[in-house]
């Protein structure tokens, strides 16, 4: 009897499986070394349009490419490399590049506590947060 | 539609036929018994060896009925229109050659765009009609742009609400309607003629709005995100480009108040212990069956 029961409780949980994966969201799966977590300025975060957030470039130079905006939380290369006023950084999409260091401030979570931010590869596999 | 099983391939009426389909039923009624009673397989597939070999003709009272199951296909959810409005997803209305939807009957493209419950409310406004032309004009599925203004107003052109200056139907702020209203008229000069460009009109409201979440999927598309959805946007709409990007690829258990300032958190009633998981979950409620389409059409 006891052994049935086990079976059955085995047999639903492959049945849910699926159902309580999808339910738990995007999650982080391991942390990535080499980066660490910084935040946009003040004025950058407060942005309501693209155009006025700081572009990320594909060189340390404001008359290189420009290769896309950043998200709130800036990946920088860790240790921090910098070179012209610009810090090296990977994009959420795991492309790098490089932005002005006077639009980056330390990480902080906005909420004042003391959580930490790890950049992490995702469960979606892409590079994402992670804060605890 | 009506998807209808069994008849290709089947030359039913003829007599060629019934003929072989009356002596495949006999074989099969002669051994199935076999079968069923657990027999091995070697012996089944002997025992169809030898029937195969020493066929003989048999009478039947006509070929056995044909069962032909009817399965109703998926599709959009029933629209209730507006009188004397004509529904641009349903391909057999006055719009000539079709709407190039998914569900169109015409000949028409293809696009993503497809129904849902937001869009049926924002159809139900006098300028439902007109923000659906302009949002398939800018390359955005409609339904986008009705989730966005069903979690903003409900569709009501209501006023700016406690000391936010967002207004309309999809609470724009002034200077983010102007900027996204010329870059509207930019990619669709035709608005020119079609909207006031007014803040206070919901049809420019709609342009602008379906130019900002354009903007949205393409900042992340540019983030990773190949074809971003009507809930993965919402964070962009919602708090801004740097925050609802990163909003998009935050751990559904992270909290809410660690990524957006407590100010903003209250204008939009997210209390301080909402996960990310747990405000995705609420915006995807109201919503409804739009929160997981794709914003591009």
């Amino acid at each position: 009897m006891g052994r049935m029961k086990s079976a059955w409780l085995f047999g639903l949980g492959v049945a849910l499986s699926p159902i309580l994966s999808f339910a738990q969201g995007l999650h982080a799966v391991r942390a990535v070394p080499g980066l660490a977590c910084m935040l946009l300025d003040n004025k950058s975060l407060e942005a309501t349009q693209q155009s006025a957030l700081p572009p990320v470039f594909a060189e340390p130079s404001r008359g290189a490419t420009r290769i896309g905006y950043p998200s709130s939380v800036v990946f920088v290369r860790w240790p921090l490399v910098e070179k012209n006023g610009f810090v090296a950084m990977v994009r959420l999409n795991g492309q790098p590049g490089w932005i002005a260091g006077d639009h980056l401030q330390p990480w902080h979570p906005m909420n004042g506590g003391n959580a930490k931010c790890t950049p992490s590869l995702m469960s979606n596999g892409r590079l994402g947060t992670s804060i605890r | 539609m009506i998807i209808r099983f069994g008849e290709v391939g089947c030359a039913a009426g003829s007599k060629e036929s019934s003929e072989k389909r009356a002596r495949r039923q006999a074989l099969v009624s002669r051994w199935l018994p076999l079968i069923g009673a657990g027999s091995g397989g070697l012996l089944v597939a002997a025992a169809l060896a030898g029937a195969a070999a020493a066929q003989t003709p048999v009478t039947s009272n006509g070929p056995p009925r044909e069962v032909i199951p009817q399965v109703g296909e998926v599709g959009m959810p029933n629209f209730t229109m507006p009188s004397g409005t004509t529904n641009p997803f349903d391909g057999s209305g006055g719009s000539g050659a079709g709407s190039g939807t998914d569900t169109g009957g015409g000949d028409g493209s293809g696009s993503n765009a497809s129904g849902s419950d937001a869009l049926n409310t924002m159809l139900n406004q006098p300028w439902g009609i007109q923000a659906i032309n302009e949002s398939e004009a800018l390359g955005i599925n409609p339904s986008a742009v009705a989730a966005t203004c069903v979690v903003e107003s409900g569709c009501q052109n209501v006023g700016a609400s406690g000391a936010s200056s967002a207004t309309g139907a999809f609470q724009m702020m002034p200077s983010t309607f102007n900027a996204m209203y010329a870059a509207a008229l930019q990619d669709d000069p035709s608005l020119a003629s079609t909207t006031t460009g007014g803040i206070d009109d919901p049809a420019s409201q709609a342009a602008a709005a379906a130019e900002y979440l354009k903007q949205g999927a393409q900042q992340l598309q540019n983030a990773g995100i190949s074809n971003p959805s009507v809930l993965d946007v919402r964070g962009y709409y919602n708090f801004g480009p740097s925050v609802g990007t990163q909003i998009a690829q935050a751990s559904s258990s992270d909290l809410m108040s660690q990524y957006v300032s407590s100010s903003v958190l209250a204008a939009n009633g997210i209390s301080p212990g909402e996960t990310v998981g747990q405000w995705q979950a609420s915006v995807s409620a109201k919503i409804g069956n739009a929160a997981g389409q794709a914003v591009l059409s």
